[in-house]
């Protein structure tokens, strides 16, 4: 079923939209709470979580495409739920992908221009400018925090090469937030 | 800013980085036919009722369970209409010219023993039909007309009540619409089984056309 169709059935209030949701993304959902939490049992309780998000907030919002907006709610779901577990012994990739993130980051940085929007907005606009394949690696690492050894697997590479990949981008987005203002 | 700060700001992108990026977690399946697993569609409704049982009082389907077959079973189908036609003869949408209309979504629910969920299940099929889509929303429950109206959102004041070939008929617009989509819906019950249908169009005609076809006897 079409996005579209599947929004459609949330502004009609008709429970099919839930069970159109999991058809076509309970997959995805689990996927990315799994990553966060490295839990099957947590994922699956993300994806039910997502679900019922997405209810509760269609309408108002209209999400097009819905994808994105449900992987957004998982994600964020999942996080949550890491933080309030400060599961770091339980693995999963937050503890890796912190440390990776924070080379970005230099010692005089403003604490106070950490806003999410304007630095999500700033992100979108460094990823756009970067090649496709650029940009889907660093997505793939840091929003769906999926492991280098996936990565690897799924554009065909060595991992050492996605791990320097990933250097690379990271050293020119500290360069690209320098430039935009984010560090005094 | 901190590294979680830049971790939450990742995930709030533009959403179109985001669905470009996104991993294949898809299970791949074999072309051919249409194949419908009714028991992997139905294992992955239980698996989502217990939370829309929770927002409302639902006709979802809580076990699978056919008439036909016993167990898990499939169907090899070469068109939508065909399965319907199988489980009840009666099914007015076999009456349904798709090439004369726009796309359409149909829900129809089916008499059987609430308190036996064995008797419960659901099935949402899709298919193409003079490359116009036909999607229906099967679910198989005890259900009338002013349960399902009550059931869902059923824009009163927008109703029209009308007969048509000697069943009445409830047409209503839909003022949620996306693009148009869904703009008029209606609802009957004929033989038993209430249907529900929605035709993507703004011209009132083609509801009353889709209908006019499926009640034409």
């Amino acid at each position: 079923m079409e996005d579209k169709q599947i929004v459609e059935l949330y502004l009609m209030r008709s429970e099919a939209a839930i069970a159109e949701t999991e058809k076509k993304y309970g997959r995805y959902c689990r996927y990315i709470a799994y990553q966060i939490l490295y839990s099957d049992e947590d994922a699956k309780e993300i994806a039910n979580d997502t679900y019922l998000k997405v209810w509760n907030t269609v309408p108002p919002q209209k999400p097009d495409p819905l994808k994105p907006y449900v992987g957004m709610i998982s994600r964020q779901l999942a996080l949550n739920a890491y933080e309030k577990q400060h599961s770091k012994k339980q693995g999963g990739q937050v503890p890796s992908v912190l440390e990776e993130l924070s080379e970005c980051i230099p010692d005089n940085s403003r604490e106070d221009i950490g806003e999410s929007l304007e630095l999500s907005d700033a992100l979108s606009r460094f990823l756009r400018a970067l090649p496709k394949r650029t940009r889907n690696i660093f997505v793939r690492r840091y929003f769906y925090m999926s492991t280098i050894a996936e990565i690897a697997g799924d554009f065909r590479m060595k991992e050492s090469n996605v791990t320097m990949h990933l250097l690379r981008t990271r050293k020119k987005l500290e360069q690209f937030l320098k430039e935009e203002g984010f560090y005094l | 800013m901190t590294d979680i700060n830049l971790l939450h700001a990742m995930g709030n992108i533009d959403p179109r980085l985001i669905a470009e990026a996104a991993p294949d977690v898809t299970i791949k399946k074999s072309a051919g036919k249409v194949w419908l697993k009714w028991g992997a569609i139905a294992a992955g409704l239980c698996l989502v009722a217990a939370a829309a049982l929770r927002i409302s009082v639902a006709f979802i389907p809580s076990q699978a369970a056919d008439p036909h077959v016993e167990g898990t079973f499939e169907y090899e189908i070469e068109s939508v209409f065909d399965l319907p036609a199988e489980y009840d003869g009666k099914i007015l949408v076999q009456n349904l010219d798709l090439s004369e209309w726009a796309d359409i979504d149909l829900y129809y629910l089916q008499g059987g023993d609430p308190a036996n969920t064995d008797d419960w299940y659901s099935m949402i099929i899709s298919d193409s039909q003079g490359g116009k889509k036909l999607v229906m929303f099967c679910m198989f429950g005890d259900a009338t007309v002013e349960d399902w109206k009550a059931h869902r959102v059923f824009t009163e004041k927008a109703t029209q009540t009308v007969t048509i070939n000697g069943v009445e008929v409830q047409v209503a617009r839909n003022d949620h619409s996306l693009d148009l989509q869904y703009s008029y819906y209606a609802i009957f019950e004929y033989d038993g089984i209430v249907y529900d249908i929605r035709v993507k169009s703004d011209d009132p005609d083609h509801i009353y056309g889709v209908l006019e076809q499926m009640l034409k006897g």
